[in-house]
């Protein structure tokens, strides 16, 4: 029975042997040393026992009891080994797969060891900031960014675990840029001291983006309001208009009576005005591009400039620059001659010094450009963010608050854009764009 | 066949092969990173095991100790077989 169990002992450790001695068997060389070892002492043990046993040679048991000596050692030995080589093949799986993650996330991510040094970087980020491997962040980093580089000393010095902001920094051209980051504190398997991970994100596009849609909604409510202004206007001179039409018929008849020839005259230009004022009110509350035609408007400029230097009178000078050629666009004459004058009638009083004005005809990126300039008081931010506004107005008693609302209507119903660049005391440029026209 | 003579090796075997138990379960932690840790357990148990019944036997029930002796370290020859097998399949 004994021997039995020897030789069944024997039979698997050498079936053991065989199957350490693999090539795939996954044990590094250093642990399969110890291994070969036990399993060779194993080995001479059941062999020396079947001896000891069958055949009763006591140098035989003396074999295997000096034998059984080492044993219990080289288990220790070999369970040290296989216990470290695993360890360090786990470690290094772990690392493995930390740097595969970070290469292949759809970010710029940065692992960053204890001196701030660049271990591995993703994708996105080679991208963004190529050959940074190896070097320190601050030489990579795109802009500086002082809060980043503070939140990450503090993170690897282990007063915080983790952390996150934004930064904004002005470039080398002026203009913003924003950043976004996060920080998170890591143990680095390979390295005494821990590192830390950084996802950094430049945000600009999207905050200028996000600008951009909140004035295009503000320009939208504007627009909006004007529009509704429009319709109310045009309701009351529809109405209005009726009115005077039958004080019209009335004074037809008046006027075949002999005194009252003179009052008659004097009824005849109120109405004119009130007409004339109505027709502007109807023009202002029509919307859309009815009654737009090809026109050129470098020859409605030099058409109009004569009135303009009537309006400024002798204290302002009318500065017109335009290209000689035509500049062909889809509008109506009247109501660009009107946008035009009240413009450089606007001018003319932010100007009361007065001064040059400058009416300025360009097409620049498939759009028609009149710039109407001033060198008078300017305007603060908070007066240019009104500007639009129905019956907002910075002359007092004089002014009426609709002549920029028409304008901006005149503007939006040819599918342009009106703009102000103003600073106090720097004067003011207004710009209108217009589309050239589709056979331009 | 009578008893055999003590032998003081075979009780110097078990105290190193206690010392192995006891060293092992201090580094449990690291020794559970072992892949099929249990059946090294158990071949360590089965070492133990033998050894003990190596011991025992000079005093009580030779042939039972001397039969579980030879058995226990087939046992252990076979786990430690079984473990290699097991591994290499990983």
């Amino acid at each position: 029975m004994i021997v039995l169990f020897e030789i069944l002992g024997f039979l698997a450790i050498s079936g053991a042997f065989y199957v350490v001695s693999l090539k795939r068997f996954p044990v590094p060389q250093q642990a399969r040393l110890p291994l070969y070892l036990l399993l060779s002492l194993l080995a001479i043990d059941h062999v020396a026992n079947i001896l000891e046993q069958q055949w009763s040679l006591m140098w035989a048991d003396s074999i295997a009891d000096d034998l059984s000596l080492a044993t219990p050692m080289l288990w220790a030995l070999f369970l040290v080994e296989i216990a470290r080589s695993h360890l360090s093949s786990q470690v290094a799986g772990q690392s493995e797969q930390l740097s595969f993650l970070i290469e292949r996330v759809p970010a710029a991510v940065a692992w960053l060891d204890s001196e701030q040094r660049l271990l591995a970087v993703s994708r996105v980020w080679e991208k963004t900031l190529p050959k940074s491997n190896g070097r320190l962040l601050v030489e990579v980093l795109p802009a500086s960014l002082p809060k980043l580089v503070e939140a990450l000393r503090e993170c690897l010095a282990g007063d915080v675990t983790e952390s996150q902001g934004e930064e904004q920094v002005r470039a080398a051209n002026q203009r913003n840029r924003y950043f976004r980051w996060s920080l998170r504190r890591v143990s680095d398997p390979e390295r005494e001291r821990p590192g830390a991970l950084l996802i950094l994100e430049e945000t600009t596009e999207a905050v200028e983006a996000e600008a951009a849609r909140t004035a295009a909604v503000e320009e939208l409510a504007r627009n909006q309001r004007a529009a509704d202004l429009g319709q109310l206007a045009a309701g009351a001179a529809h109405d209005l208009n009726n009115m005077l039409q039958v004080i019209g018929n009335a004074n037809e008849e008046l006027a075949s009576v002999a005194e009252a020839e003179v009052a008659s005259r004097d009824i005849r230009q109120a109405l004119d005005s009130a007409c004339a004022m109505t027709r502007m009110l109807l023009r202002l509350g029509a919307s859309g591009s009815q009654g737009l035609s090809r026109l050129d408007l470098t020859a409605l400029v030099t058409q109009v400039e004569g009135l303009l230097k009537i309006a400024l009178g002798r204290r302002h000078t009318l500065i017109v620059s335009k290209p000689s050629a035509a500049i062909m666009i889809s509008g109506d004459a009247t109501r660009l001659e009107h946008a035009i004058l009240n413009l450089v009638v606007n001018a003319r009083d932010a100007s009361p010094a007065g001064g040059p004005i400058h009416l300025v005809l360009a097409v620049a990126e498939g759009v028609a450009r009149l710039t109407v300039k001033d060198e008078g008081e300017g305007m603060p931010k908070d007066v240019q963010d009104q500007l639009f506004r129905p019956f907002f107005t910075t002359k007092g008693p004089r002014g009426t608050g609709l002549g920029l609302v028409s304008v901006q209507s005149t503007v939006s119903q040819h599918g342009g854009t009106i703009s102000v660049e103003s600073l106090p005391g720097a004067g003011s440029a207004f710009e209108l764009r217009i589309p050239l026209s589709v056979e331009s | 066949m009578g008893t055999p003579p003590f032998d003081e090796r075979e009780v110097a075997v078990l105290v190193g092969a206690l010392l192995l138990v006891g060293c092992t379960l201090y580094f449990l932690r690291d020794f559970k990173r072992v892949p099929r840790w249990q059946m090294l357990s158990l071949a360590i148990f089965s070492l133990v095991l033998g050894n003990v019944a190596t011991v025992l036997e000079h005093f009580v029930a030779y042939k039972l100790f001397n039969h579980l002796e030879h058995a226990a370290y087939a046992m252990q020859s076979l786990l430690l077989a079984a473990w290699a097998y097991k591994l290499q399949r990983v």
